[in-house]
């Protein structure tokens, strides 16, 4: 189908942002990569009047790291760029590892992180890993700036806590901890190259053998990316044996809310939730990194 | 004039014929011409053309599965500024047409709709406007008004009584039957020690062959037409184009640039193509249609979903007694080429074993469904999978190991298909024993573990086809060679190469009767203004043995000539056998004389006043049967790990052992064997249209889950030595067997790792978990 017209602006400063965006937030679109926004447009799903593109504005596509404030990746950060940073790799390896995964090599050269986060696909594959590292979302506006947790941001399918005259400038992950063990398991029936039909982020400390801190999160089992607290609950401060792993994981598949779609069905996203998160737990406690 | 032109330090390439024969090209791992230009974007596909003041133009397609069209008011459209041309079905000939013209009752399609359309995606109108956005603006401003009928979407659905006709002419909406008749079947069953019946149903997939359908048509003042189009079969789209026009056949030039696949889904005229002519001689422009992706997935052909039962009958010793097959195919709204699948899958039910008695009722089903059409294997990937299936499960019931099983009933050379053909080479008992040693298969058998399986499935297949559906009075194939005074040749083909590889095929046969290197060959192919009349085109895994023994045929008749040359040069006595190598043509008991071949040339054309020496060479065949000239025989076996608890089932590795006859050139050979591996990976394990009442819900790549590269398993072939006395070279087909063992291989394996017996496809994790007793 054909793009409908829009008018386009490419601004190079934050303040051009602001000014083409002006007051007409609700029908602007903001474009990074365009993996996502583009074919949505030709097909109806979204509309707009305009499109900001963000390439052009000086800074936006740095990925900075430093040891005591932590990771921040630009809004126009390719996807490759992060999976192939040292210190991603060094400090956030699930992070890299996840984006290994999603799409395909010239998709992860054209896609950026933020802009998979505000599609709001319940099927965002980087959502479950930032949100078990800690990550909040930098959120800019014409006048003012403040951040909001990952966890929380994403409201529902393709709908984000960020309001039309604003923009995400960063995503921040904490600094790195040792201690905290992490994992992305990603799951397609299909093909090795696919669109998740389940993914799962978890993490945990094993403290004097016991669990602390876990998390787990959900990808394509809800309208959006999930935590599963009642899962991690089941596990906090507990001896990861088998059984309460098992438990753990059997939680998770009551947490979830799966839909039917031709890629899986609901019953087979519920049982592949519990394998999954199994076989994630199972991996941080036997060794994972 | 040739040796001036050497380099000094070049070796004198008829310095070898001296020593002993010239290396001969038969065999050779020879890399593709092409590879390079279309690895690099240099090869030029028809949506590449553009010509001056070119016209975009697009399809409306009918948005529901079966309806009366009450009226069509285009004139907004019309009105839109920037269209040239809109066409309806009111606007052109009501012409039916299709690839089966000897029976002009099963030419049951017409450009665009007239009255009715039959399926979610049928061809109403056309545009023609100066962009592609101006065009489908203006489909948006045709107004249709439909009366929706009732529609059937399944094949029991559309023979139950009081079904709705798709077609006013088949109100029980059979569209044809095929019987298949042989042996005393009845008492075959009653002398049966073992006898089972199986039902299998099989799907709907994509050919998703890289290049989208693309047509170009140019008119010129006179109204003589030209056509670039994506087509395996440009002389069929000449023959139909000219038809549904009212023009006579040469009258329309079809021209095939660069074709990016076909695999059987370009092997007919296409209602674009006809617009696109239509509209440039109504505009004086040229015009041109580009399909989109999800175009072709929604709307394209496909490979026809097929419910076959089986039933066959065994002595306990294992021996086939008798075997009856039905086959119901869902053909869609259309005939297409379903008339061939029918006849094909009752052929594919009893080609590889030997069948005393076999009964085969074989019927094409009317729905309202996309039409399918040809595919890679063309009936034999539904007719395998049921039979290999069958073969498997009746080993195990049996007690007997599946390789045994079919090493007692297996084909061998000289056996007879009744009223079909004769078997000529066949290898495939030499297949069975070999890819049971590659794969390990006996000490895997004997030491199973759960999760993991071997399976095995094997295939036979034609080398063309015989049967003149097309009813055409040319050749089936044609060539043309002319030989140079500089000591190159020319070989001008219509034999249509869309990836196969066949160009480099045919010049390299040519080279080899020449003696000549393969950048010696010019070639002329893909117009049929051109080339010779006439060549079918490709489909059934015909062009190496037809078009090559038409090479073959073209070339021997310009070595006679120079060996004339040679003859009187050296006053040689008349027993001399003259040869062509090494550039040279030369005595064969005395190689040392000997003339270049430019040099032969000359001397030719000087005797004959300047007149070029060239010839032209045909292939048709006589009295080799009904349905093909040769067969290729092959065994697959697939090494299979399924997660128990995911269901995923992973293959690890192919073994594959085929009788291609000569590898002509192996590297093609492998190039065939691995997109075959490719393509039924995903037949087996992900692909499948999903269909929702006649709509296509899965109609992008992002959703057809093709294999992509990171999903092929390894894969380990060998082939067996056979001569095959009907095909150039003794090579027969490579192309299309190899893509039928791999479903029912993999399978097998499944069947072997988790007890799940597969009787629809595809094979799914689902399926799998909800046999282990997984609720879900």
């Amino acid at each position: 189908m054909r793009l409908p017209a829009f008018d386009y602006h490419a601004p190079a400063t934050l303040d051009e942002v602001f000014a083409a965006i002006g007051d007409r937030g609700r029908d602007t679109q903001l474009l990074a990569g365009g993996t996502d926004l583009l074919p949505s447009l030709r097909s109806g799903k979204r509309r707009c009047r305009q499109v900001v593109a963000l390439k052009g504005v000086a800074g936006l596509d740095a990925i900075r790291f430093d040891p005591e404030t932590g990771l921040e990746i630009g809004a126009c950060a390719l996807l490759a760029e992060v999976q192939d940073n040292p210190a991603v790799r060094e400090h956030y390896p699930v992070l890299a590892s996840a984006i290994r995964t999603l799409a395909t090599v010239q998709v992860r050269h054209k896609a950026t992180v933020v802009g998979n986060l505000c599609n709001a696909s319940p099927c965002a594959d980087t959502a479950p890993p930032l949100m078990a590292l800690g990550a909040r979302v930098r959120i800019v506006g014409p006048d003012d700036q403040h951040e909001l947790p990952l966890d929380g941001f994403i409201t529902g399918p393709r709908r984000t806590a960020r309001e039309p005259e604003e923009l995400i400038s960063s995503v921040l992950v904490p600094p790195p901890d040792p201690a905290l063990r992490t994992v992305f398991l990603k799951f397609s029936p299909r093909s090795k190259v696919d669109i998740s039909a389940v993914s799962v982020a978890a993490a945990l400390r094993l403290e004097d053998g016991l669990a602390r801190a876990v998390g787990i999160f959900l990808g394509t089992v809800a309208p959006t990316p999930m935590r599963a607290a009642s899962a991690a609950a089941a596990l906090e401060g507990l001896e990861p044996t088998s059984e309460v792993i098992d438990l753990a994981a059997r939680t998770a598949r009551g947490e979830c809310q799966p839909v039917t779609d031709f890629r899986a069905s609901k019953e087979y996203k519920q049982h592949l939730v519990e394998v999954l998160t199994r076989r994630a737990l199972r991996a941080l406690v036997e060794g994972g990194a | 004039m040739s040796e001036a032109r050497t380099p000094p330090a070049a070796p004198d390439p008829a310095a070898r014929p001296v020593s002993g024969p010239p290396e001969s090209l038969i065999g050779q791992r020879l890399p593709r011409p092409d590879a390079r230009a279309k690895v690099t974007g240099a090869a030029i596909y028809t949506d590449d053309i553009q010509l001056p003041g070119m016209l975009y133009g697009a399809m409306l397609r009918s948005p529901v599965a079966h309806a009366l069209i009450k009226r069509i008011d285009a004139s907004k459209a019309r009105a839109l500024p920037g269209v040239k041309c809109v066409i309806t079905g009111q606007d052109v000939p009501a012409i039916r047409y299709g690839n089966w013209r000897l029976v002009p009752e099963l030419q049951d399609e017409t450009v665009l709709a007239t009255d009715k359309v039959r399926f979610i995606g049928d061809e109403v109108a056309a545009v023609a406007a100066v962009d592609k956005d101006t065009a489908e603006a203006a489909l948006a401003l045709i107004e249709v008004e439909y009366q929706e009928l009732p529609a059937v979407f399944g094949v029991d659905e559309a023979l139950a009584d009081g079904a709705p006709a798709v077609h006013d002419e088949h109100p029980d909406n059979l569209s044809l039957r095929r019987d298949i008749d042989y042996g005393d079947l009845e008492q075959a069953f009653a002398a049966a020690d073992y006898v089972r019946e199986d039902t299998f149903t099989t799907h709907a997939v994509s050919h998703a062959y890289m290049e989208p359908c693309s047509a170009l048509a140019r008119a010129d003042s006179d109204g003589r037409i030209t056509l670039w189009t994506s087509t395996q079969t440009p002389y069929y789209v000449q023959c139909l184009l000219a038809r549904t026009m009212e023009l006579r056949e040469n009258d329309v030039r079809v021209i095939k640039p660069a074709v990016g696949g076909g695999f059987g889904g370009k092997m007919e005229l296409r209602p674009w193509d006809f617009c696109a002519a239509w509209m440039a001689r109504e505009t004086g422009r040229p015009v041109k249609f580009t399909l989109s992706r999800e175009e072709e997935l929604a709307t394209g052909r496909r490979r026809h979903p097929v419910k076959i039962t089986s039933k066959i009958a065994f002595r306990q010793d294992g021996t086939i007694l008798g075997k009856e097959v039905t086959a119901k195919l869902d053909g869609g709204g259309y005939n297409g080429m379903g008339p061939t699948a029918t006849f094909l899958i009752g052929n594919f039910g009893a080609m590889l074993y030997k069948v005393p008695a076999y009964r085969y009722r074989g019927i094409y089903v009317y729905t309202n469904n996309p039409p399918a059409g040809a595919m890679r294997g063309f009936g034999a990937p539904q007719a395998l999978f049921a039979g290999e299936m069958q073969m498997n499960k009746a080993a195990e019931e049996l007690g007997i190991d599946p390789i045994e099983l079919r090493l007692k009933n297996a084909m061998e050379p000289g056996d007879a298909i009744p009223g079909v053909a004769t078997i000529g080479s066949c290898g495939f008992r030499e297949c069975l024993e070999k890819v049971r040693e590659l794969s390990g298969w006996d000490a895997r058998m004997a030491a199973k573990l759960p999760g993991e399986g071997l399976g095995i499935a094997c295939y036979s297949f034609i080398s063309g086809g015989v049967f003149n559906w097309f009813n055409t009075r040319y050749p089936f194939s044609s060539a043309e060679v002319k030989v140079f005074d500089d000591g190159t040749a020319q070989l001008t083909t219509l034999a249509a190469d869309i990836g196969q590889g066949s160009d480099l095929i045919l010049c390299q046969i040519l080279a080899e009767e020449l003696g000549l290197k393969i950048e010696d060959i010019r070639l002329v192919t893909g117009d049929t203004a051109a080339c010779p009349q006439s060549d079918l085109g490709t489909w059934g895994s015909r062009v190496t043995l037809m078009a090559g023994n038409a090479v073959r045929d073209a070339a021997r008749q310009v070595k006679e000539r120079l060996a004339e040359m040679v003859s009187l040069k050296f006053d040689l006595n008349v027993i001399h056998e003259i040869a062509c190598g090494g550039g040279h043509v030369y005595s064969k008991s005395k190689p040392s004389r000997r003339i270049p071949l430019g040099e032969a040339v000359a001397m030719a054309q000087r005797a004959n006043r300047g007149r070029p020496l060239k010839a032209s060479g045909y292939y048709t065949p006589r009295d080799v049967g009904l349905v093909s000239p040769a067969f290729s025989f092959g065994a697959q076996v697939a090494d299979v790990r399924v997660d128990l608890e995911t269901g995923l089932p992973e293959v690890q590795r192919m073994f594959t052992v085929h009788d291609c006859g000569t590898e002509l050139n192996p590297m093609a050979v492998e190039g065939q064997l691995e997109g075959s591996i490719q393509m039924s990976l995903g037949y087996a394990l992900s692909e499948e249209l999903l269909m929702d009442r006649g709509r296509t819900l899965n109609a992008t790549l992002l959703d057809y889950k093709l294999p992509v590269a990171e999903d092929m398993p390894p894969s380990v072939s060998e082939t067996v030595e056979t001569y095959e006395p009907e095909g150039p070279f003794g090579a027969k087909e490579a192309g299309e067997g190899l893509a039928c063992p791999t479903a029912p291989a993999i399978a097998h394996a499944v069947h072997q790792a988790t007890g799940y017996f597969c009787r629809e496809l595809p094979i799914t994790p689902v399926k799998i978990l909800r046999h282990l007793g997984r609720e879900i």
